[in-house]
């Protein structure tokens, strides 16, 4: 016997080549959100020289139209997360990965302003740990992130917002149209001393967002549906802290509108004062939270290649069968080809063990149907029983083809359209068949009279031509008593 | 009155011999296709949508966590399974007859989605369970056959959230498993360096190189902001990479100027590579 090949593992490959990607620094949208007045102006005037009186004018016609461009400002839609990194509650090897975010909206990160010189984006991801310790999502209103009292809904009294006094929101904030202080959003209140430690300096502002045109070789390999050779557009926010090691770590992307003063100046991170609007040191900073995920960093055998290479790899990843060291060749060979001992519950109500074989077997199969057939003609399985199979040497019986004929007949139930479908098909069929019977029978009995013979049963032709012409021929000119004939 | 009688159990008697006799049958529905209801139905059947997943793999320990199996689909089966589908509503002999002579033409529908040119080729494929499943939904698999050829898919779905079914026309050999590009993702090197990567393909760089391929031996180092909480000083590192690249000519005009450095370039620079697996089928027992 030839030693066993030893188990291929998966090997990391080291050319990957699929489509483009282009990266692009901003994408900034035409015209970035807000309120907009768009003002005509005509003017007339009569040009002539020395024009008689009466005759002059000089008039102008103002036409002022108002729009507004709305975005995404409180919240954002789930579906245009188009994906996070590290994913969402995965355990892995991130210590030296930094999250970020893919939003399939590319203008989204440009659509508002961070309030620094460069016109940063105004979203950014702040990744927290287990120890800092994680900022609660809070479930608030819009009118929770100012001081002010708000009318909690819709035509409602004002009432007391939630903010506490020592906690600084966006400064000024001030809605837009469309927005209201009722709607609902998510926060969180960082401290801050931890605000100042973790969120990105004025200077690394710029560096953190960017957008990414990919033009997959083949969308169907990653299960999309764009067309090949469509691009995909894309804006990726990158956060800017690493996670600690073997613990949870949560990170939230968060609006940073107009924050841009608040945030540590220059390379050396010189932190600025957060001042509340009545005077005084603020303790903690209410940030809008769009979306928040979290995930666990942990040894460097978490990776994708890592994973892979991990996978079982017995027996050439070949055998969907169950790997046995069975001396019994029956055993061994039933086993090895993919079958499985089942508990089997016989119709007379007794218990036994049977076989059973999925649809997927670790081998090539025949080229032709090897399903027992009850007789040579190949009249197909008409109940489940015919497709049983038993070894008189073991006395096993193998349900293979009966469990599958049995569900096949399950599903199809289950489906009343199907049921209909099919039900109407084999009707049509007995009809066709009755149809072919009702024509032979009439051959038979008028063919003599029509003069034709020999008809087959399935051609309509000959029986109709041998009517037409017996009706031309000989019928007619008894009844148009032009006859000659006789 | 006698004589109709009698033809009248003659003719009884001559269609229901008739609606016995195979050839008599196959001949009257030549010309009866299934509809294209029972068409998609069957199709979909046939590539198994729909079955249960105790009765894909009756036994946790045919694909046991973290492991991947590769297979070939059981004609015999999917023929057992269509006439179950097809048996429905048989009552008598006489139907069990009509559908023994027309069945075939359901049977010929179910297979058709598998076909290529017309003709029947195996049908293979392989199931993935593992972590990388709900990890990276837009996980991309590219299947070859023995050839190199890259085969066309036929189904692939989550049986659940961590088992990937994946059924192919042809005999699968091998299966690239590769991180979707677009959650390429970003971060330092694990020895703490962050390695560049092209921008711009200086001449003097080894013949093939790309843009977005590393360069060797150069790193740049990326610094912390004080206070131990492992925040990246990401302007110092987008500065330094910037002087690295120009010292590299890595980002330079064909004129000999040094590019802008953006967040474009900065996006490119701090993305860690995507990777790729490929997983090798046995040759078969």
């Amino acid at each position: 016997m030839p030693p066993e090949p030893a188990p291929r593992a998966p090997t990391a490959l080291t050319d990957p080549d699929t489509g483009t990607i282009i990266f692009i620094a901003s994408c900034r949208p035409p015209l970035p959100d807000g309120d907009y007045r768009l003002t005509v102006t005509q003017s007339a005037s009569n040009a002539a020289k020395g024009p008689p009186p009466g005759a002059t004018f000089d008039e102008s016609y103002v036409n002022i139209r108002r729009f507004v461009v709305r975005g995404e400002r409180f919240a954002v839609q789930q579906a245009e997360i188009g994906g996070v990194f590290p994913p969402s509650a995965s355990t892995g090897e991130y210590g030296n990965v930094l999250p970020h975010v893919v939003i399939d909206r590319a203008t989204l990160p440009w659509e508002r302003s961070a309030g620094d010189a460069a016109d940063s984006s105004w979203l950014a991801l702040l990744l927290f740990d287990e120890s800092d310790p994680v900022p609660p999502t809070l479930t608030i209103q819009v009118g929770d992130l100012t001081p002010a009292a708000f009318a909690h809904a819709e035509g409602a009294t004002p009432t007391a917002s939630t903010l506490p006094a020592t906690t600084l929101s966006y400064p000024n904030l001030t809605l837009g149209y469309g927005e209201f202080p009722w709607q609902q959003c998510n926060a969180i209140d960082i401290p801050v001393a931890l605000f100042r430690a973790v969120a990105p300096g004025v200077v690394d502002l710029p560096w953190l967002s960017h957008a990414r045109t990919i033009t997959p070789a083949d969308p169907t390999r990653m299960g999309l549906a764009s067309e090949p050779g469509v691009p995909v557009e894309t804006s990726v926010v990158l956060g800017n802290r690493m996670p600690q090691p073997n613990a949870r770590c949560t990170v939230h992307l968060v609006s940073l509108e107009n924050m841009a003063p608040l945030l540590a100046t220059g390379d050396s991170y010189t932190s600025v004062p957060i001042v509340l609007p009545g005077g005084g040191d603020a303790d903690f900073v209410r940030l809008v939270s769009l979306a928040n995920w979290s995930y666990r960093s942990v040894d460097p055998k978490q990776s994708f290649t890592e994973i892979l290479k991990g996978l079982d790899a017995a027996d050439d990843f070949r055998v969907l069968g169950i790997a046995n060291a069975s001396t019994d060749p029956v055993v061994a060979n039933a086993l090895a080809m993919g079958h499985v001992p089942l508990d089997h519950q016989t119709r007379q109500g007794s218990r036994t063990v049977s076989w059973y074989r999925g649809p997927l077997i670790p081998f090539a199969p025949p080229g032709t149907i090897v399903v027992p057939q009850p007789n040579a003609a190949n009249d197909g399985l008409a109940t489940a029983d015919q497709a049983l199979r038993y070894d008189p040497d073991t006395g096993m019986i193998d349900l293979t083809y009966a469990a599958a004929w049995e569900i096949g007949r399950l599903l199809a139930l289950q489906d009343s359209e199907f049921a209909r479908a099919l039900y109407d098909w084999k009707r049509s069929n007995t009809q066709a068949v009755v149809e072919a019977f009702e024509r032979g029978v009439l051959e038979q009995q008028m063919g003599a009279a029509l003069g034709i013979d020999a008809v087959g049963l399935a051609a309509p032709q000959p029986m109709q031509h041998a009517i037409a012409s017996f009706i031309a021929r000989r019928l007619a000119p008894h009844l148009t008593g032009k006859g000659t004939e006789r | 009155m006698t004589r109709l009688l009698v033809d009248r159990a003659t003719h009884a008697a001559a269609l229901s011999s008739m609606l016995g006799d195979r050839a008599a049958i196959v001949a009257a529905t030549s010309d009866i296709d299934p509809p294209i209801q029972l068409a998609q139905w069957l199709g979909q059947l046939g590539k198994l949508y729909g079955v249960p997943y105790r009765y894909l793999i009756p036994h946790d320990l045919l694909l046991p966590d973290e492991s991947i199996r590769f297979f070939q689909l059981d004609e015999s089966w999917i023929y057992a399974l269509i006439e179950g589908a097809c048996s429905i509503g048989h009552a008598s002999t006489t139907q069990a007859t009509q559908h023994a002579a027309t069945s075939h033409k359901l049977h010929a529908v179910a297979q058709a989605p598998k076909l290529v040119d017309g003709a029947a080729v195996p049908i293979t494929g392989f199931v993935l369970r593992s972590q990388v499943v709900p990890g990276w939904p837009k996980l991309e698999i590219v299947p070859f056959d023995a050839n190199g050829t890259e085969l066309t898919l036929i189904r692939r779905d989550l049986l659940s959230p961590s088992i990937l079914f994946y059924l192919v026309r042809g005999t699968i050999d091998h299966v690239v498993l590769r991180e979707p590009a677009i959650g390429l993702h970003s971060g330092i090197d694990i020895d703490g360096e962050k390695r560049l990567r092209y921008v711009t393909v200086p001449t003097a760089a080894p013949a093939g190189t790309r843009a977005g391929d590393q360069l060797a031996n150069v790193a740049a180092a990326p610094g912390f902001r004080d206070g131990g909480n492992r925040v990246l000083a990401v302007d110092a590192l987008a500065s330094a990479i910037e002087t690295l690249l120009v010292a590299n000519t890595a980002n330079t005009a064909p004129d000999g100027q040094p590019l802008p450095f953006t967040a474009a370039e900065f996006g490119l620079e701090m993305v860690e590579g995507t990777q790729a697996v490929t997983c090798q089928s046995g040759t078969g027992s």
